[in-house]
């Protein structure tokens, strides 16, 4: 994704030219693309007999789908098991609850400042 | 099967009952046990919680391992061998002369059933811890460290704060907490999530969990939830002793419930019983004066130890009875 983000786009030789130092085969290359098209990451277009494969999104807009899709996931409760939040994440408060908690507190820090005039 | 083996078996029985007595006393007494517990102070109510949620596999062990003491006592004073006397038909836990019963349709049933109980209500547990484990991975990846150590910014508009993570946990704060949030309620955010790593609370509850696979479904659930409320009053004790202050603590609170995400109706139709009343318990538990927290001590440890040494005879016949009616009924 990153040597697409950095070229704009580019065919499956080009991208393995370009992943050389990492010694992976012309094969993982082209399925790895094929997945990350699959997944809607990449779009391609057939040029002669090779497909040329371009973002659909820019980095930054990428980073802040992926950004979205794990604070959802955290949200609706799917790291549940391995945390432990200040606030029950799926806490429902309502205004009335939520007023009669605040009244308590004010009326104690009421108290408070009264003992200590 | 070998000698060994028939003995491995037999204490796993053994430790299989031992861990379905104590269960099933717990589940008796769960109404009572629980608002006794209500009364102490969160930190030692976690503690007394997760040792409970522990106590059936607790007991199983133990029983598996009292059962062999008197074997132990034999092997280094002879004298105290006591397995000639035994009439030839009893089952004999023991080091020295291993039972030879076989297992029979009724206990191979006990030992299969509890085995494959307990393996179909793990499974889900494991599924979930998997699955936050991914989730929590990819939280990483795209949160920033922040200058304070073990802090990561999540840069989101939601508002939420929590700790995670097993082992090595962290403390994630959004963007949207940290902007809407005035910095002196940021601080009890803050110490409140300190104490969750310190109390190691993510680990305790998934140990806590995994115990609570020999309980019945009703007391785990029952354990839990007090566990889980336990472990966030204890941390904001802590929080509100290390700002001097627990209206501060209680008023973060209602703070982050007021601006923090709303769940899904379908959500929330599950968990608000609990959620809302958790939340008037944690902010209604700091408005009051402090509950005292009693000196810790070993002895009760150690009475329970010698405990053990003295009776283990006295269970190892027991066992030793209740395994032959299984074995020749």
């Amino acid at each position: 994704m990153e040597h697409l983000w950095a070229r704009g786009s580019g065919d499956v030789k080009s991208v393995h030219t370009a992943l050389k130092a990492r010694r992976i085969t012309l094969n993982t290359v082209q399925s790895t693309l094929r997945r990350l098209f699959d997944k809607q990451l990449l779009r391609r277009e057939k040029v002669s007999h090779a497909h040329i494969y371009s973002p659909r999104l820019t980095q930054p807009e990428y980073h802040r789908q992926v950004l979205a899709d794990v604070v959802g996931d955290v949200l609706r409760g799917g790291a549940d098991a391995a945390l432990s939040a200040f606030v029950d994440l799926a806490a429902e408060a309502d205004e009335a609850h939520l007023r009669t908690l605040e009244q308590l507190i004010a009326t104690r820090l009421q108290a408070r400042s009264g003992g200590a005039t | 099967m070998t000698a060994g083996s028939s003995l491995v078996l037999w204490l796993g029985i053994a430790g299989l009952l031992g861990a379905a007595a104590v269960s099933l006393a717990l589940a008796l007494s769960r109404p009572r046990l629980l608002l006794t517990l209500g009364r102490l102070a969160p930190a030692r109510r976690a503690r007394v919680l997760t040792t409970l949620c522990l106590a059936p596999l607790g007991a199983g062990v133990v029983l598996a391992l009292a059962c062999l003491l008197p074997s132990l006592y034999a092997s280094l004073w002879p004298g105290l061998d006591h397995c000639t006397r035994h009439a030839d038909e009893h089952l004999h836990l023991c080091l020295v002369h291993p039972p030879q019963a076989t297992l029979g349709l009724t206990s191979l049933l006990i030992a299969c059933g509890g085995a494959a109980l307990v393996l179909v209500r793990a499974v889900p547990g494991l599924v979930r811890l998997l699955r936050a484990r991914r989730v929590l991975a990819r939280l990483r990846s795209v949160s920033n460290s922040v200058d304070l150590p073990g802090v990561r910014s999540v840069d989101s508009d939601a508002v939420f704060s929590f700790t995670g993570g097993l082992l090595r946990p962290d403390i994630y704060l959004s963007r949207g907490l940290r902007e809407q949030m005035q910095p002196i309620l940021l601080a009890a955010v803050l110490a409140h999530e300190r104490a969750h790593v310190h109390r190691r609370d993510v680990l305790r509850r998934h140990l806590a969990q995994l115990g609570a696979l020999l309980h019945a479904p009703g007391t785990a659930r029952a354990l839990l939830s007090a566990l889980e409320l336990a472990c966030e009053e204890a941390c904001d004790a802590e929080a509100a002793i290390a700002l001097g202050d627990r209206v501060q603590v209680a008023q973060a609170i209602v703070a982050v419930a007021r601006l923090g995400p709303r769940p899904p109706p379908a959500l929330a139709a599950g968990v608000v019983g609990f959620t809302a009343e958790a939340l008037t318990h944690r902010v209604t538990a700091l408005l009051a004066p402090p509950p005292s927290e009693p000196i810790r001590s070993r002895w009760p440890l150690a009475g329970a130890f010698v405990a053990l040494v003295v009776l283990a005879p006295a269970l190892h016949h027991a066992t030793e009875t209740v395994l032959s009616l299984l074995a020749h009924p």
